[in-house]
């Protein structure tokens, strides 16, 4: 009697009340006939055991789903996505192209052994050179505030520049390795060329606003 | 005392001398952002607005040549690369380089259709805009090379035996400056790279 | 629990691999143990199957004298090890696991860059220079997942056994074949594992859009539901993957 699967909801734990309001809300659209896909996936999710708090598609979650879409088809980034393609490399490692594995390789052979620096005293000294600095510093710079400000605007200014995405060779979105091919493929590489700066654009934007 | 730590102490004693000797600078008058922008081009509006018009353009005359109207394609590049550019006399990289993709796309229409002088004009406006041996410079030699290869035939249907030589001559040299291009590309993608 | 077990077999072990999530409780309902039977060949099998090769002893014999070159300084002659060795390097050992192809290239300039510092120590053990790259390989691959945060599939747990199967395969003589057949099976059995933990539809889902590469109309139409519902349902079956990958999946050694 136990095995029959209607009676292992006695043992089911209880929903919260909240549980309870999803899902009357779902079986409610569902006998008005007016349940939509939305609603059908938020009911599945639901007998399928996920959190209440997933189950309904609420705008927060329908703006994260697209940009984890966008971030797939290479637009952006998203968290997710990088646990995407980590599944994927998993799956199906590629091949490392032979150019860049000549780069790496002769990167590696050709490079100059570090000097070894004793640390300890190199941080020493400067950090007694900071300190005379900051005594003279304080005793000899006597500046208005009215030049301060202009000053570290003025010094600002060219590192809030320096910190946008500047226009640059597209080279290094197609494969070296091939020659373009002579006849064709103009469209798809002025789609790799589009999409690859409207991603410099928003970052640039976003700099600009002061959110970045 | 190692020759190193000597460096670094005496480094240290230049600093605080020059420190102490330097004058206060007096503060230059205030730019602003907006200033340093203009000696600091980025990726903006304009410059996104020009690629978005170049890829519908391209889809529009991929289309044109789907449907064998090469005619309508050439209109349609010709009025892209004559259009005003984002840099005016002095574009960025990107518009370069769309550019030169275009003009190669235009000479090779061009090239097929036996407008053979035309082709030569796009090539050569093509090579001004992407000067750097990159892969868009590389196309249009091998453009170039195909455009001068198809002049040799026809000029040689016409029996123009002198013509069709030079043609010729021409074919091979562009075809050989594709291919040392394409090779200096390679060797530089083989570079070091910076360790990001 | 956890366990792992190697069954008796004339010349050669299975391990009994079995992984459970740690919120296995977490919907009221216990997750199923996930079972696995891992081919081990043992040091006898590797050694006959290589006394067998007349093709591969005169490949190691080949190896030997390029290592011993690279071994005295000869640049070309490790360039060529590493010529051979290091895209199998990147595709069965760093690429997987560290899951994102700057971060295994990053890792390979950086392997390389220890060979070259350290190859000098290399002691021939019969079994070529692959098993020695690859333990040089997977500590530098276990250095970056530490150091850098991102959404991944293995743990720095994950590689510090990696690692230490590696020294015992190192020690045991094992192949370069069956060095990178290990290192790809057992990527694909962490994914498993961690598939295996979430609802069976939104594996599917994760499956057909991310590991086949299907279009989002193809996998929206197989899964019956619209291309916007799909993306929800994506980020929902990721999200959930995210959260199973937090569990345990501990490997212990069982007496047979």
């Amino acid at each position: 009697m136990k095995n029959r699967p209607e009676l292992e909801l006695v043992d089911a734990p209880q929903p919260s009340k909240k549980q309870l309001a999803v899902a009357t809300e779902v079986v409610r659209a569902m006998v008005g006939g007016t349940i939509d896909r939305l609603d059908n996936e938020a009911l599945l999710a639901l007998v399928l055991g996920d959190d209440v708090a997933e189950a309904a598609i609420l705008d927060e979650e329908r703006a994260e789903a697209d940009a984890l879409s966008l971030a797939l088809a290479g637009q952006g980034t998203h968290e997710l996505a990088e646990l995407a393609f980590a599944l994927r490399h998993a799956a199906l490692p590629r091949e490392l192209d032979e150019l860049t594995h000549e780069r790496l390789l002769r990167g590696a052979l050709h490079r100059k052994p570090e000097r070894r620096v004793y640390w300890p005293l190199v941080s020493g000294m400067v950090a007694l050179a900071a300190g005379v600095l900051l005594f003279l510093g304080s005793a000899t710079l006597e500046r208005t505030k009215r030049e301060e400000a202009a000053l570290s605007l003025q010094r600002l200014a060219p590192l809030v520049a320096a910190t946008r995405i500047a226009p640059r060779s597209t080279e290094a979105l197609f494969d070296r390795a091939l020659a373009f091919e002579l006849r064709g493929g103009e469209s798809e590489r002025v789609e790799r060329i589009v999409a690859s700066r409207a991603s410099d654009y928003r970052a640039n934007r976003f700099t600009r606003w002061g959110v970045k | 005392m190692s020759s190193f730590l000597r460096t670094v102490v005496l480094l240290a004693v230049c600093a605080l001398g020059a420190c102490k000797a330097a004058p206060t600078p007096a503060p230059a008058p205030l730019r602003s952002v907006e200033a340093c922008n203009e000696v600091a081009p980025e990726i903006d509006a304009v410059l996104m607005a020009f690629l978005s018009k170049a890829r519908a353009v391209h889809l529009q005359a991929d289309l044109a040549e789907a449907d064998a109207t090469t005619e309508e394609a050439v209109r349609l590049l010709d009025e892209l690369v004559r259009m005003p550019v984002p840099g005016g006399e002095h574009p960025g990289p990107e518009v370069r380089e769309v550019l030169a993709d275009s003009l190669a796309r235009l000479a090779e229409l061009q090239g097929r259709r036996g407008n053979f002088d035309a082709a030569r004009g796009f090539v050569q406006r093509g090579l001004k805009l992407a000067t750097e041996p990159t892969q868009f410079r590389g196309r249009l030699f091998e453009v170039r090379g195909s455009v001068e290869k198809q002049a040799f035939e026809a000029l040689r249907e016409r029996h123009d035996e002198p013509g069709a030589a030079a043609a010729k001559a021409r074919s091979i040299a562009a075809l050989k400056e594709a291919v040392a291009i394409q090779e200096s590309v390679i060797a530089r993608a083989l570079e070091v790279e910076p360790k990001r | 629990m956890n366990s792992q077990g190697r069954v008796a077999t004339p010349g050669s072990s299975l391990r009994l691999v079995a992984e459970v999530p740690k919120d296995a409780n977490v919907y009221g309902r216990a997750r199923p143990s996930i079972l696995r039977l891992v081919h081990s060949p043992s040091t006898s099998e590797v050694a006959s199957a290589r006394a067998l090769d007349p093709v591969r002893i005169a490949e190691l014999a080949a190896e030997r004298e390029l290592a011993e070159r690279a071994k005295a300084g000869d640049r070309r002659a490790l360039a060529e090890l590493l010529r051979k060795y290091g895209p199998i390097l990147y595709r069965s050992v760093l690429l997987p696991r560290l899951g994102s192809e700057a971060m295994a290239q990053d890792a390979l300039a950086d392997t390389y860059v220890r060979v070259v510092e350290k190859f000098v120590h290399f002691e021939w053990r019969g079994c070529g220079v692959y098993p020695w790259l690859r333990v040089v390989a997977m500590r530098i691959a276990l250095d970056m997942l530490r150091s850098r945060k991102r959404e991944r599939l293995f743990e720095p747990d994950d590689l510090v056994r990696a690692i230490d199967m590696a020294e015992r395969d190192l020690d045991d003589g094992l192949d370069v074949r069956l060095c990178e057949e290990r290192d790809l099976e057992a990527s694909k059995a962490k994914l498993d594992s961690g598939l295996a933990a979430i609802n069976s539809r939104y594996s599917l889902a994760i499956r057909l859009r991310v590991l086949e590469e299907k279009s989002r109309e193809e996998v929206a139409a197989t899964l019956g539901v619209t291309v916007s519902t799909l993306d929800v349902v994506l980020h929902r079956a990721l999200k959930a993957l995210k959260k199973a990958l937090g569990g345990d999946a501990v490997e212990e050694e069982v007496s047979p």
